[in-house]
């Protein structure tokens, strides 16, 4: 059954412009996204961007399962940061429930959402290269990544989707030897960030195609909502972390980079930054680790939260990524709304491609950082 | 930019505590005068954070949209909520795709979902589910999970 | 002039580029030879999900308390338990999970109130067909009467006990409260004279 092409993109057209179909299956669409565009030569007259294909109805399951019954849902939302939405919706329900929190389960949590996000900027690095044409940086940044992913593994079992949190801590504490192999990742990475600098922040062929390429203003990060390293590339330093602290992140001392390009380039080098500013956050989590228990003595699996609206938000690897709960009370949510950052980006993207050719979409698509899954859900 | 003026707006506003709910004001408006909500938040300087709906129809009788506006620069956060009437298809309020155009998707999101319809959206259909489907899929009464052919033991 | 020199200093970072990677491709190969070597796995690690056969009972602690098929968000666990002669409590007898939907999220493990579940080492488990269920209790088939006998002596042990202290208890009892009525007809005056003393 084929959709019809979008009201928009039906109108007159002369004889030298045509529809593209760029996905779903398509080695750099991050994801099984499909741009309908229309095109001049190269140069991109429309773009409507297709979503749905990888819809999991993860809200509806929301509303057939109780809060306990969800959380191995949220680190498949977005599976790049699994760990981020996993803790995010435990605080969340932690918050509503007027359920405490201990400060060593506080402080793991920081330093195991912080690896999250530089593993995460470390596959974007790897394939936002892979996309524009440098292949060899993205095994060297899965190297990197592998040491992360081993790390998670040592104390939560998995690699990608974790269910570490629960409801008042965390479900394992770490131990010593977690301790010594993330510090000894620190060192490591702390020599590998100048080499993927040098690698190809000066490289002519990257300038070129992202310098000044896929400019997002102001106005249209205002008008479409977008956060997270694509609106601090534009100078705004907003970071929910700051402006909302969660789990302890106002103890800590880090710096929000920002740029004010708002190109490809901008993007490229405020999540290279990230990852440093990440590092230190970890260092400083490692150094401060208070001790005591990491969970409640008695595993909760019930709960009798308030009834109500709620909102409650953390920063993802892509940006802000707010949970709207509304409780009648029982044990099973009446809704949750996820607000995902991508889909913010995604809806900007028909305004911020036109004018631009087919090869910029690529830099642009890839430089944005777009997660299908957590768009979809 | 302007400070935010709610009045003449015939808003219920409440004030709720940021610690417990995480938003700072929530406003009951008419669906009449959502639009003029809106361009009052917009020239306050405040971004469209969310929209959604939520199924009241068993316990409130109504249809419910909810919208969050926010800012970057401080925290301030304002829920909005505007009850519909609880018939699908029937239920339907303007759109805000003209004054933010983040609630283009959005609000093809909640069509898609609820089956509410937006007056004035430049293109109003569906988004996440494939386009000649008939139903909405998370309204209360459609797919709930007792009604699926039981495999494994129950766990409700 | 500016032209050639943007190609030669364009071209000078490409080769900055390369000799990065000539760097790295005269080190160290980082590439695990899997399944040549078998790979170090944590204590953690999430594989299916298997019953504890306990050092101390010889067997697994599973009462069939249901806790773990209501709380499994993929209802991929089926229980059958109940009664068995001569010992306390209810035992399952039978006991699947479908692996094809299980998601591993380690909550049955959490909730159970015996601890009788946890995390197996296999690492190279692969399914052939559709069908994925797993009936946990087969490796316990050997020790279960083992067990049943061993329980059932214990318990029958501990019964026995426990009757013989209740008699005694009641024996006791039984002695006391004979003693006792023996020393009230012993002085029956004495009560009487105080009591007419009084009034």
């Amino acid at each position: 059954m084929n959709p019809h092409p979008a009201p928009a993109l039906e109108r007159a057209h002369d004889d030298e412009t045509y529809y593209l179909n760029m996905g779903p299956q398509h080695p750099s669409m991050h994801g099984v996204l499909r741009l309908l565009l229309r095109l001049r030569g190269e140069l991109i007259l429309e773009c409507d961007p297709v979503i749905g294909y990888a819809h999991r109805a993860h809200e509806k399951m929301a509303e057939n399962r109780s809060w306990i019954q969800f959380l191995p849902n949220t680190s498949r939302i977005d599976y790049l940061s699994g760990m981020i939405y996993n803790l995010g919706y435990c605080q969340a329900v932690e918050k509503m429930a007027s359920i405490e929190v201990p400060v060593r389960a506080q402080a793991i949590r920081v330093i195991v959402s912080e690896l999250n996000r530089i593993q995460s900027h470390l596959l974007w690095f790897g394939t936002f290269l892979l996309d524009i044409g440098g292949i060899t940086p993205f095994l060297y940044c899965f190297d990197d990544r592998e040491k992360i992913l081993s790390i998670l593994e040592r104390v939560t079992g998995s690699r990608l989707t974790y269910s570490y949190g629960r409801f008042g801590g965390v479900s394992q504490d770490i131990d010593d030897v977690f301790i010594e192999q993330t510090r000894s990742f620190l060192t490591r990475m702390r020599k590998q960030a100048p080499m993927y600098h040098q690698l190809v922040h000066e490289n002519v062929i990257f300038r070129k195609r992202c310098e000044g390429v896929g400019v997002i203003s102001r106005e249209v990060a205002h008008d479409y909502g977008i956060t997270g390293p694509t609106l601090r590339a534009i100078g705004v330093d907003y970071d929910v972390r700051r402006a909302e602290p969660y789990s302890g992140y106002e103890q800590y001392d880090f710096e929000i980079p920002t740029r004010t390009g708002g190109d490809c380039l901008a993007r490229f080098e405020v999540r290279i930054e990230e990852m440093e500013q990440s590092c230190r956050i970890i260092e400083q989590a490692l150094d401060a680790l208070p001790d005591g228990p990491v969970k409640p003595a008695k595993f909760i699996k019930k709960l009798k939260p308030p009834a109500g609206e709620f909102y409650f938000a953390v920063e993802s690897a892509r940006g802000h990524f707010g949970m709207h709960m509304v409780s009648d009370g029982g044990d099973v949510p009446s809704k949750i709304k996820l607000r995902t950052p991508s889909f913010s980006l995604l809806s900007s993207m028909s305004e911020v491609l036109e004018g631009t050719m087919v090869a910029d979409t690529i830099a642009i698509l890839g430089s944005v950082d777009v997660v299908l899954p957590e768009i979809d859900r | 930019m302007s400070s935010l003026d709610l009045s003449n707006l015939e808003l219920g506003s409440e004030e709720a505590e940021y610690s417990s709910v995480g938003f700072h004001y929530i406003h009951r408006a008419q669906a009449g005068r959502i639009v003029a909500v809106a361009e009052a938040f917009r020239e306050a300087g405040y971004h469209l954070e969310m929209l959604t709906a939520e199924d009241r129809r068993t316990d409130l009788e109504a249809m419910r949209l909810v919208y969050t506006f926010s800012r970057l620069d401080q925290l301030d956060r304002h829920m909005v909520t505007v009850d519909l009437a609880p018939e699908i298809p029937g239920a339907q309020a303007p759109s805000l795709a003209g004054i933010y155009p983040a609630a283009n998707w959005y609000e093809r999101e909640v069509f898609d979902m609820y089956g509410i319809r937006f007056d004035g959206h430049p293109d109003l259909r569906r988004i996440l589910l494939p386009d000649d489907v008939e139903f909405h899929a998370l309204l209360k009464d459609f797919g709930r999970i007792e009604d699926a052919p039981d495999e494994g033991a129950a766990n409700k | 002039m500016s032209y050639l020199g943007s190609i030669f200093s364009g071209f000078k970072t490409l080769l900055t580029g390369l000799g990065i990677t000539g760097k790295e491709i005269g080190g160290k190969s980082v590439t695990e030879l899997y399944p040549h070597v078998e790979p170090e796995l944590p204590e953690a690690f999430r594989s299916v999900i298997q019953l504890v056969r306990f050092e101390e009972s010889g067997s697994h602690d599973c009462v069939a308390c249901m806790q773990c098929v209501k709380i499994c968000p993929s209802t991929c666990i089926t229980i059958e338990g109940g009664k068995i002669e001569g010992i306390k409590g209810k035992r399952a007898s039978e006991f699947e999970i479908d692996f094809a939907l299980c998601s591993l999220c380690g909550l049955c493990i959490d909730t159970c109130p015996t601890d009788t579940l946890e995390w197996a080492n296999i690492y190279d488990d692969a399914g052939q067909e559709r069908e994925w269920v797993y009936d946990l209790l087969k490796p316990h088939e050997a020790f279960e009467e083992q067990y049943l006998t061993t329980r059932r002596a214990i318990e029958a042990k501990e019964a026995a006990e426990k009757a013989a202290k209740k008699a005694a208890v009641a024996k006791a009892k039984a002695e006391k409260a004979a003693s006792e009525a023996a020393s009230q007809e012993a002085s029956p005056e004495k009560s009487d004279t105080t009591s007419e003393a009084d009034s």
